[in-house]
């Protein structure tokens, strides 16, 4: 067997063998949102779409990523590109829905780990969940500064965005700790709420 | 033939934990979240760590009785590290979470002899059950009565026999090799091995092999770990290789056993 050969079978290897840890690491994630939903006591207008809703997430990250290029890419943090991913999912939550709409105009190169992607995907079937039991409408919009990627979120129908911390504060925590994963933070700004997290 | 207790016999005797402290060390917010939440639940004490650092402040500060590590910590095999140290500075029980279940990660930490093996995705009863197996474990090691009661088990080899049968049960779920049990008697290779078969009634490898067979066995009965899990507790680094030893032994695979024999 030539050495390029070798090589090149130790390099599939590798990937498969992150790609099998990483994918474990997801479900575990997955069985996690479930539980902490207990635990926490988050009720969901409508619990079997948010399921749903996080393994369509987690199949679009995976059909990107099988697609990406991974040479281009590190095996151990492979990146995803946002504005793929996002026309994807958003696509795909605009098909049960006519009330949520995004630009993603700032960021057509931007590249997203893996795992924050899927995490963001989480944050947005909470607020799309929430979404839903208002009967309101919502407005994403993502912007990138220096090495942080912002999204603002507006709910057509609430004046003051001030006082949505308050109007769920009690389902909060999962929320909180996808935030804190994040590495994150929510602002509360009157015509929408901001949030923004470190990437590569 | 050794009549040293089956510790499996004992698993679903009740355990009371009684607030024992559990250290968690997980760096993703929401498995350790969850993984608190379960241990509450099931009334442990629960700390959380996020790094090598704080989990070996946190062995002074909080002094805990059992340790959940997640292996790829920080993305760089912090766990790792930390069950090495833990393994030559501490006697404290730890238990290794990772989605890894490739040959290579599996051979490095069973290096750091970890009490258990738990896989990512995991289960609320998977997570009880191996704590408390080695929270049991490690409760019969320290207690004296039954420490009496292996030696009195014991008291029929002589002094070279017992310390390698010792050696056996300690090491179980370890590759053991006959060099070492050599080494612990203090025998020549052909004087032990001629003398273990002697006193014993077999050669060493197929003791090891009965004894592992045997705790296979129950584990397959009395829990619900995974077959791989119990290939990997008792120190095999594939499924395949375990399998195959199942079948020699019990003539039957290790699921085709846990289905006839499951309560």
């Amino acid at each position: 067997m030539s050495n390029d050969v070798r090589e090149n079978q130790e390099q599939v290897k590798e990937v498969l063998d992150q790609t099998l840890h990483r994918f474990k690491n997801n479900l575990q994630t997955q069985l996690s949102l479930m539980n902490i939903e207990s635990a926490t006591h988050r009720k969901y207008f409508d619990d079997r779409k948010v399921v749903m809703d996080r393994i369509f997430a987690l199949t679009h990250i995976y059909d990107l990523y099988y697609k990406s290029d991974k040479h281009e890419f590190s095996v151990e943090k492979p990146l995803v590109s946002l504005q793929s991913f996002m026309l994807l999912f958003i696509q795909y939550l605009k098909g049960s829905t006519t009330k949520i709409d995004y630009e993603l105009s700032e960021v057509a190169s931007v590249d997203v780990k893996l795992d924050d992607l899927l995490l963001l995907s989480y944050i947005l079937i909470e607020f799309e969940d929430f979404r839903k039991s208002l009967e309101d409408s919502i407005f994403i919009q993502f912007s990138k500064k220096e090495k942080r990627l912002s999204l603002t979120l507006n709910y057509f129908n609430i004046n003051d965005h001030e006082k949505f911390y308050d109007l769920f504060h009690d389902q909060y925590k999962l929320l909180d700790l996808m935030v804190m994963q994040l590495k994150g933070k929510f602002e509360y700004k009157k015509k929408f709420i901001r949030l923004s997290f470190p990437i590569l | 033939m050794n009549t040293k207790r089956n510790l499996l016999d004992f698993h679903f005797q009740s355990y009371d934990p009684m607030k024992t402290k559990v250290l968690v060390v997980e760096d993703d917010k929401l498995i350790s979240f969850e993984i608190k939440s379960i241990l509450e639940k099931n009334n442990f004490d629960v700390n959380i760590c996020d790094s090598y650092a704080c989990c070996i402040k946190n062995l002074d500060t909080f002094q805990p009785e059992l340790i959940l590590l997640d292996i790829d910590l920080n993305k760089k095999f912090e766990g790792i590290q930390i069950g090495s140290y833990l393994n030559s500075k501490s006697d404290l029980p730890f238990i290794y979470i990772t989605g890894y279940t490739d040959v290579e990660t599996l051979k490095r930490i069973q290096t750091t002899k970890p009490v258990g093996y738990l896989s990512k995705p995991f289960r609320e009863i998977d997570i009880i059950n191996n704590i408390e197996l080695a929270l049991y474990n490690k409760k019969a090691g320290l207690d004296d009565v039954e420490s009496q009661e292996v030696d009195e088990a014991y008291s029929q080899y002589s002094k070279p026999i017992k310390r390698a049968l010792e050696y056996i049960d300690t090491n179980i779920n370890q590759e053991i090799k006959t060099d070492e049990l050599i080494r612990v008697s203090g025998w020549s290779k052909f004087h032990f091995i001629r003398e273990f078969a002697k006193e014993v009634g077999v050669t060493p490898y197929q003791y090891i092999f009965e004894q592992k067979m045997k705790l296979a066995s129950s584990k397959l009965k009395n829990t619900y770990q995974s077959v791989r899990e119990i290939a990997f507790d008792l120190g095999y680094t594939s499924n395949s290789s375990f399998t195959n030893a199942f079948v020699k032994h019990s003539g039957l695979s290790p699921s085709n056993f846990r289905k006839k024999y499951c309560r």
